[in-house]
Formats: structure tokens, C-alpha cells, sequence
């Protein structure tokens, strides 16, 4: 099942046989698949096929019925809420469709956002958010509020807090759904950029079929269950 | 660790939602100190006609006057006590003292003297008008034929220091002038005089001896001093002593005096404290659900960029215990403001016409006597307790519903868009 993994043991996800269901609901069935450590994998499929419960199970949002998910070398679907919390703030991102900023912190402040539980000097912080927003393309915005701000620069916003703990496996779901196509482009770039230069591994819902073309691997969902693509 | 960044941006940022919280345990706070201090001011107001006096319990009986008003006579509300009943009432246990006084009414000639006679040491009674003599002296134990004269009834009748008075056919030269006013009006007198004699007047009398007996150790208003805690027994312990035409007065007596007014003020501080209470409730629910409602899309957020339910937890706390501190903090000073409103109020509490009878042809001896009390505000431990209950109790509450708020969130639904 899961030959597209060499070496299973360093892969950055590994699924075997999930399954999840919501009463009569089967969102997910029987679902395995492995991700190599730095790949860019998308997830495709139609509307109501699976592919954001499936992402919330990985991502430890969610447990499964059945099977077994290891992220990182580590089986999550036994942690409790606080361990797989701890396990997002160390080497997970999670890039939402909808933003999901704070309304009351400005762009640098929910940048910082996942660091605040976090011990480490606010100077330090708000340096590693500051570098972020730059990297992102906004210098200027740190001091904005997420209102004060385009839905672009907005879901950079995102993307930056979701770096902000270096996290080696980066989660989208639909990324560029609320944007418009040009932007929806800028913000792609950055994300493969990301994966290309920086390692991080890449594992992105979409409905967008151009999408698929720009990652290494897509996952073809359908009707909870997966088929492989190339 | 709680981030002050986001605390203070909560705070601040969302300006309404933290004006209500913050108004809603300031207002909390703010009533229960009012209703605290108000019912403890009422219930000492009560205590003051009787505080005035140095009692707590007074006792009267009331009888028939005569058909011809002459020389010393009874009024109808202190009908004799006989030395004996004194004596009995002495022993009931939780008595500390009894003081005797005797008030009749002199008319003579063309004069109308309202008398009291009263023993010059005593603890409770008339005899504390030592503290309101305004010129000359107190009587004294062993005076005889000397007499103490209300000021100003004296003005009135051009008496002075030294002057001669005749009560009840005999003379008296008045020794000092007292401002009655000064204790409560309860057994006011124009004149006063010692004890013996005016019981020896009182007892030779014609007027008094057409329908009474009156021994010369008889008395006819008893000053009581009594366990506090006890009066209200030994008022009824006395009633039935004395028989059914006793009037017993203690603070409860005056409280009930005013009737319906009070019972009204009761009822509506049950009503306030019921309403706060409510308040309380409201706040707490309110928060329960603000938590989870308002927040339910950050608290997801929070959960799933990494926040514990502990870190969680921590931070609603803190924004929560924040506006519990502040709102407390305004609820106490509105409340010393209240209570610095409340303290210049005065209230006015009826004195029976019994207590200090006044023939009803006397200009304004048909008017209801009155003891005004100014609103006294006393700041005490219990209400301090009450002033730390409040922020504790909603605190507790904020715990109690920000963990249900973070347990129920599931994580996924951040995942889930409107
Ligand atoms: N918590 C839930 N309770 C009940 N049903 C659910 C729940 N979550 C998802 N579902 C159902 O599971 C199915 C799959 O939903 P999911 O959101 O995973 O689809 P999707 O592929 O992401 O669709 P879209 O492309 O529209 O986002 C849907 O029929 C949805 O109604
Ligand atoms: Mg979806």
C-alpha cells in the first residue's frame, strides 16, 4: 500500500487504514498513504469527499476510529489533547482557508501567536515574527489589525504564523479558496518557495487542479477513500 | 504564562464586551455594599430613641385619668408600677438594671407642668440629661427641694437659675437648665425633679388617688437595661408579668411603629438582594457563554497552533479575573460613594404619644413626636467579607466555564468555515 514511502521510518507522515465516521457519515475510509519528509503532496477531490476531515485526523484535530497516523516518526492517535497540542506547537503549521487571525492582535502580534504559551524572550519573538512579515512581503504591515488588512496579506499573515515555530510538515487546506486568482498565485509561490528552498514538507488540500501540476505528488479522494496519482 | 500583550488587547480592544463585564461585577458590588450598609444603618436607627435613653427596653402601663383635671395627675399611659413588680422584674435573668421614674402632669392655678422625677445617678432614664445641662448643675443624690427645668420651657415662662417653682403645692428652686432635646423624647419633662419626692407627691395627690393607689416606692416608667441579645424575650417575659394594659417598647417595638413603611424597605431590600443574586447569576452565565460563543473560533485557533488547555484556561482566567478586579475595585468605591450619599440621609422615627404624653389641648400636644437619625454607615468586617465573596464567587464561576468552554471545543472545528 505504501510503496510510494522508500524508507518509511524518516517519512514525515505515514496513514495507515484510518477511518472516521460522523453517524451514518463515512468521511474517511480505510485511507493510507505515506509523505516523504520534504515532498509537496496535494489532496484533491470534489466537494464532501474527505479531504478536510482527513486533514484534521493528521493534523491530530480529530481521532480516528481505526488505524494508526505516525507524524514524525511519532504514533499521535493515542496522545491526549495536550500532547497533540505540544506536538503542533513543535513541528506543525496549519495554513486555514479562512485565516483564523486573532481580531484583537495586530499582524505581528498573532505571528507571535503560537509562541505566546512558549518560554522565550518577548524580544526574541517579535524579532523571529518581525522576519517572518518580511519574508512575507509585510514590512509595513506589522502594526495592523487582521481588519486593516487584504485577504492576501492576510493569509501571508497566516502562512507567517504558521512558520513562526519552524515547524517541519506544513498543513493548507485550500489556501488560496478565499482569494482571488492573481493573489491566489503570489501566495502558492510562496508556499512552494517554502517547500523548495526551506525542506518543509507540503501537504495541501485544494479543489484547484492547476495546483496539482506544481506539487510532486497528488492523493485523489473520493467518496472517503483515496486513490493514488502521480 | 499569560501573555500581558494579549490580555491588555483583549481588554482593550473590545471595548464593549469589557464595559459590561466590568459594569455588570461593579454594579454587583456596588448594590450589595448599598443593601449591606443600608439594612445595618435602618436596624441601628431603630436602636436610637431608645440608645438616647440608655435603655432597651422601656415599660409603661396605661389607666384611667380623672374627670376633673386638678393639681398632679396621672396621664393615661403611666398608670402606676408598684415597687414589688420592679422588684420581680430585677430577677429576670439577662436584667442589668432597672431605673425608676415617675411623670405626672401639674396643673395648678393656671400653670400646666409636665413633671418627671428621677433618681440622679442612675445608668438609664431621665438622669442622663447630666450630659445636657446647659447652665447651673445636675441634680445630686442628696439634693431635696431642687429642681432641673427644660430650657426652653423656662425661656418661655421667664425662669431662671435659682428661681422658685411650686410642683404639686411644694417649692422647689431650680438648680440648672438642661436641653431635653438632647436625649430622645421619650419621658420629657418641663421640670425634673428627685425621685423620692415627686413619688411622694405623686402619692398624696388627689387626682392620682381618685383612681389609682400609689405607694410612695411606686414608679410608673421602668428604663431598662438588658442583654441585647435577649431584649425581645425579656420584653415578652415582662408583658405577661405585668398584664395585658403594659406597654413594653424596644428597638423591634419602633421598627414595628412604622408599620408597613418598614416592613415595605424590608421587602425591598429582599427584593434588591434577590436581584443581585440574579445579577451574579446572569454575570456568571454570561461569561460561560461569551466564553464559548465569542470565543469558541479563537479558542480553536489557540488549540490548533499549539495552546495547551491549561495555557487555554490561564489566559480566559486572567482576561476574566481581570475584569472581575477592576469591576470589583469601581463597585467598592461606588459603593463608599453611595454609602457617603447614604450618611447625610435623615430619617424620622415616631415617638408614641405614650412615651411622652403631652395633654392634647397644649399647642402642639396633638403633633407626633419625632427622633430624627441621621443614617450612620458602619464599614464592618462582614461586609468586607462580602466585598471579597463576590469577586471569589465569580471567579470560581469563570473557572468552571472556561475549562467546560475549552474541554467541549473540539479542535476540528476550526477547520469547519461558516
Ligand atoms: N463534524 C461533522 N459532523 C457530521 N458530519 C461531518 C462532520 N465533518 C464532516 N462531515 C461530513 O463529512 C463529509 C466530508 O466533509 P469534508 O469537509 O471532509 O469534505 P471536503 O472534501 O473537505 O469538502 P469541501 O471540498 O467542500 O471542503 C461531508 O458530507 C460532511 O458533511
Ligand atoms: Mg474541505
Amino acid at each position: 500500500m505504501n510503496e510510494k514511502c522508500k524508507k518509511e521510518a524518516v517519512s514525515a507522515i505515514t496513514v495507515k487504514k484510518i477511518s472516521k465516521h460522523f453517524g451514518s457519515v463515512k468521511p474517511v475510509q480505510n485511507v493510507s498513504f505515506c509523505v516523504e519528509q520534504g515532498e509537496f503532496v496535494t489532496l484533491v477531490g470534489s466537494s464532501g469527499s474527505g479531504k478536510t476531515t482527513l486533514l484534521g485526523l493528521i493534523a491530530g484535530f480529530e481521532k480516528p476510529d481505526t488505524g494508526s497516523i505516525v507524524l514524525q516518526g511519532r504514533e499521535i492517535v493515542a496522545l491526549d489533547e495536550d500532547q497533540l497540542a505540544l506536538m503542533r506547537r513543535k513541528s506543525v503549521g496549519f495554513v486555514f482557508q479562512d485565516f483564523h487571525l486573532i481580531p484583537t492582535l495586530s499582524a505581528l502580534e498573532n505571528v507571535a501567536f503560537p509562541l505566546y504559551p512558549v518560554k522565550i524572550p518577548e524580544k526574541e519573538r517579535n524579532e523571529r515574527a518581525q522576519s517572518l512579515l518580511d519574508q512575507m512581503g509585510l514590512s509595513g504591515r506589522a502594526d495592523h489589525l487582521p481588519a486593516k488588512l487584504s485577504g492576501g496579506e492576510r493569509q501571508r499573515v497566516t502562512i507567517a504564523r504558521a512558520l513562526v515555530n519552524k515547524p517541519s510538515i506544513l498543513f493548507c487546506d485550500e489556501p488560496t479558496g478565499n482569494l482571488d486568482s492573481t493573489t491566489g498565485k503570489e501566495i502558492l509561490d510562496l508556499l512552494v518557495s517554502l517547500n523548495v528552498e526551506q525542506g518543509v514538507t507540503l501537504f495541501m488540500v485544494t479543489h484547484d487542479r492547476e495546483i496539482t501540476k506544481l506539487s510532486n505528488r497528488s492523493l485523489y479522494m473520493q467518496d472517503g477513500e483515496v486513490t493514488y496519482h502521480e | 504564562m499569560i501573555n500581558r500583550k494579549y490580555l491588555i488587547s483583549e481588554l482593550t480592544k473590545r471595548g464593549r464586551r469589557s464595559v459590561v463585564n466590568i459594569g455588570m461585577v461593579a454594579l454587583v458590588t456596588t448594590i450589595l455594599i448599598c443593601v449591606t450598609l443600608l439594612s445595618g444603618a435602618l436596624e441601628k436607627a431603630f436602636q436610637a430613641p431608645l440608645n438616647d435613653i440608655g435603655a432597651n427596653i422601656t415599660v409603661q402601663k396605661s389607666g384611667d385619668v380623672p374627670e376633673q383635671m386638678a393639681g398632679p395627675v396621672l396621664p393615661c399611659s403611666v398608670a402606676p408600677i408598684t415597687n414589688q413588680q420592679r422588684i420581680e422584674i430585677e430577677q429576670l435573668p439577662g436584667i442589668q438594671s432597672v431605673s425608676q421614674a415617675v411623670l405626672f402632669w401639674d396643673f395648678s392655678e393656671d400653670v400646666f407642668q409636665i413633671v418627671v422625677g428621677m433618681n440622679a445617678t442612675d445608668k438609664a432614664g431621665p438622669a442622663l440629661l447630666r450630659s445636657a445641662v446647659l447652665e447651673g448643675r445636675m441634680l445630686t443624690e442628696t439634693d431635696t427641694e431642687k429642681a432641673l427645668a427644660e430650657i426652653v420651657w423656662a425661656e418661655q415662662n421667664s425662669i431662671g437659675i435659682g428661681d422658685n417653682v411650686t410642683i404639686g403645692g411644694e417649692s422647689f428652686i431650680i438648680a440648672g437648665l438642661v436641653d431635653a432635646s438632647q436625649i430622645s423624647q421619650i419621658g420629657t419633662a418641663n421640670l425634673y425633679i428627685p425621685l423620692q419626692e415627686a413619688q411622694l407627691i405623686a402619692s398624696k395627690a388627689a387626682g392620682v388617688k381618685e383612681i389609682h393607689s400609689f405607694e410612695p416606692q411606686d414608679s410608673n416608667i421602668l428604663f431598662i437595661q438588658a442583654d441585647r441579645d435577649k431584649t425581645e424575650d425579656l420584653a415578652e417575659q415582662i408583658r405577661e408579668m405585668l398584664g395585658e394594659k403594659t406597654s413594653v417598647a424596644t428597638p423591634d417595638s419602633f421598627k414595628q411603629l412604622l408599620g408597613s413603611m418598614f416592613n415595605l424597605t424590608q421587602r425591598f431590600s429582599a427584593l434588591i438582594s434577590g436581584m443581585v443574586f440574579f445579577l451574579a447569576m446572569l454575570l456568571v452565565v454570561r461569561n460561560a457563554s461569551a466564553a464559548i460563543a465569542e470565543r469558541t473560533k479563537e479558542i480553536g485557533t489557540m488549540k490548533a497552533v499549539g495552546w495547551t488547555g491549561a495555557d487555554i484556561r490561564t489566559q480566559l482566567l486572567a482576561e476574566n479575573g481581570l475584569y472581575i478586579f477592576i469591576g470589583t475595585v469601581l463597585g467598592v468605591f461606588g459603593g463608599v460613594l453611595a454609602a457617603w450619599g447614604f450618611s447625610h440621609i435623615t430619617i424620622a422615627i415616631p415617638v408614641p404619644w405614650d412615651m411622652a404624653p403631652i395633654p392634647h389641648f397644649l399647642p402642639g400636644g396633638a403633633e407626633q413626636l419625632f427622633r430624627k437619625v441621621q443614617l450612620q454607615m458602619d464599614f464592618s468586617p462582614q461586609l468586607l467579607v462580602l466585598c471579597c465573596a463576590v469577586p471569589v464567587l465569580l471567579g470560581l464561576g469563570t473557572v468552571w466555564s472556561a475549562g467546560r468552554a475549552v474541554s467541549r471545543l473540539q479542535t476540528s472545528e476550526v477547520l469547519r468555515y461558516e
